[in-house]
């Protein structure tokens, strides 16, 4: 019975790290809905319910309402897998098969070509305009000690 | 739904989770461009909906929950970008900048270059939006006359195809990673940002994100102006 007690306490820590994730997730899906209901009032301008909500984390973060150390675990975890969360919308294009595909000429060369002016017009304007127009922090950073 | 419709949307779940899983192993090992896993993983199920026979509708079903999950993971940006609050107090002016100059282009250049292709006015207005997030996308679409459910795949392949051509492109003309997150978030929204963050840059990631909310309200603002000067729709 000598792991018992080495069981309990990896079992209490997946339980704890659990908890995390539950308590965050749910911090995170209250910022959507308070910003859901702020894009609901606010019908003049363009911006949806979750990037009213990610303003309004940062806001809390900022301030201080919530410890960042409440959300860490959660947020983390969704950010590292935001691009599986795409796929089904991207399979979505299926849908629309037919006229990607008698358009595709124009549409290929139009979002190619189109996303390399917009790439190349952004990051210029944005290096040109920065201090100096160096890079602070370039390279890869290690990310969160939770990810 | 019966049992063998539930089975099979749990299958296209499962397949979807499994393929990125692979695509992301093979994107860590050679780290190509057309290795974006996002791009590999869409392909591919494209192919399991298309010839496969799995029908599109029993496909969305299954993956419904990463769908539910991709509005607090959007929050979540938040959070990444509280962490990176001392880049963005020297990249706010870039941000702005970059975002500005990005949409106006995206905007005017996109439609024009499909028109010179020979697209139909419907098409040139739908690509005009094509760097706007999908959901600000298909209300902006509707406020301008263009096509919202023709926006939508087409802001998509817009995100992959930033994703893919973003850091190629900037290690080509010297961007840093800060830099970098502003085009791919003005350009690629959401897909263009997860793959920042899937190449754990975390400062870009930040910016891109920022990006992609800026250029989604300056698109707003500017879109009426350039389908005006296009004359569109």
């Amino acid at each position: 019975m000598g792991t018992l007690p080495g069981m309990s306490a990896s079992l209490f820590r997946a339980s704890r790290a659990a908890g995390d994730l539950l308590l965050g997730g749910t911090v995170l899906t209250i910022a959507w809905l308070l910003g859901a209901a702020i894009a609901r009032l606010t019908p003049a301008l363009p911006l949806p319910g979750s990037l009213w909500g990610m303003a309004l984390l940062f806001v809390a973060l900022q301030a201080g309402w919530i410890p960042e150390a409440r959300v860490r675990r959660a947020a983390s975890l969704l950010v590292r897998w935001l691009g599986l969360l795409f796929v089904p919308v991207g399979v979505g294009v299926v849908a629309h098969g037919e006229l990607v595909a008698r358009q595709a000429p124009a549409i290929v060369l139009a979002i190619v070509i189109g996303s390399l002016a917009t790439l190349l017009a952004a990051g210029a304007a944005a290096a040109a305009t920065s201090a100096a127009g160096r890079s602070v922090g370039r390279g890869r950073h290690p990310p969160g000690a939770s990810r | 739904m019966t049992q063998a419709e539930g089975w099979l949307a749990l299958a296209a779940l499962m397949a979807t989770v499994a393929t990125y899983l692979l695509a992301q192993r093979l994107d860590a090992r050679v780290r190509r461009p057309w290795t974006n896993p996002v791009g590999l993983t869409v392909a591919a199920m494209i192919l399991m909906v298309g010839l496969g026979g799995l029908p599109l509708d029993a496909y969305q079903r299954g993956t419904s929950p990463l769908v539910w999950a991709l509005r607090p993971a959007v929050v979540a940006l938040g959070w990444l970008i509280y962490r990176q609050r001392a880049v963005l107090r020297n990249w706010l002016a870039p941000l702005l900048a970059g975002s500005l100059v990005g949409s106006a282009v995206s905007l005017l250049v996109t439609p024009w270059l499909a028109r010179m292709a020979g697209a139909e006015p419907l098409l040139q207005s739908a690509l005009a939006l094509k760097s706007v997030t999908s959901a600000v996308g298909v209300d902006l679409a509707e406020r301008v006359g263009a096509d919202a459910a023709l926006t939508v795949p087409l802001v998509i392949l817009t995100g992959i195809a930033g994703a893919i051509l973003g850091p190629p492109l900037a290690r080509l003309v010297g961007f840093g990673e800060e830099a970098l997150g502003v085009a791919v978030g003005t350009n690629s929204h959401g897909i263009g940002t997860a793959a920042l963050a899937a190449r754990e840059m975390e400062a870009g990631t930040a910016l891109s994100g920022l990006a992609m909310a800026l250029s989604a309200v300056l698109s707003g603002m500017l879109a009426p102006l350039a389908f005006t000067l296009l004359g569109l729709p």
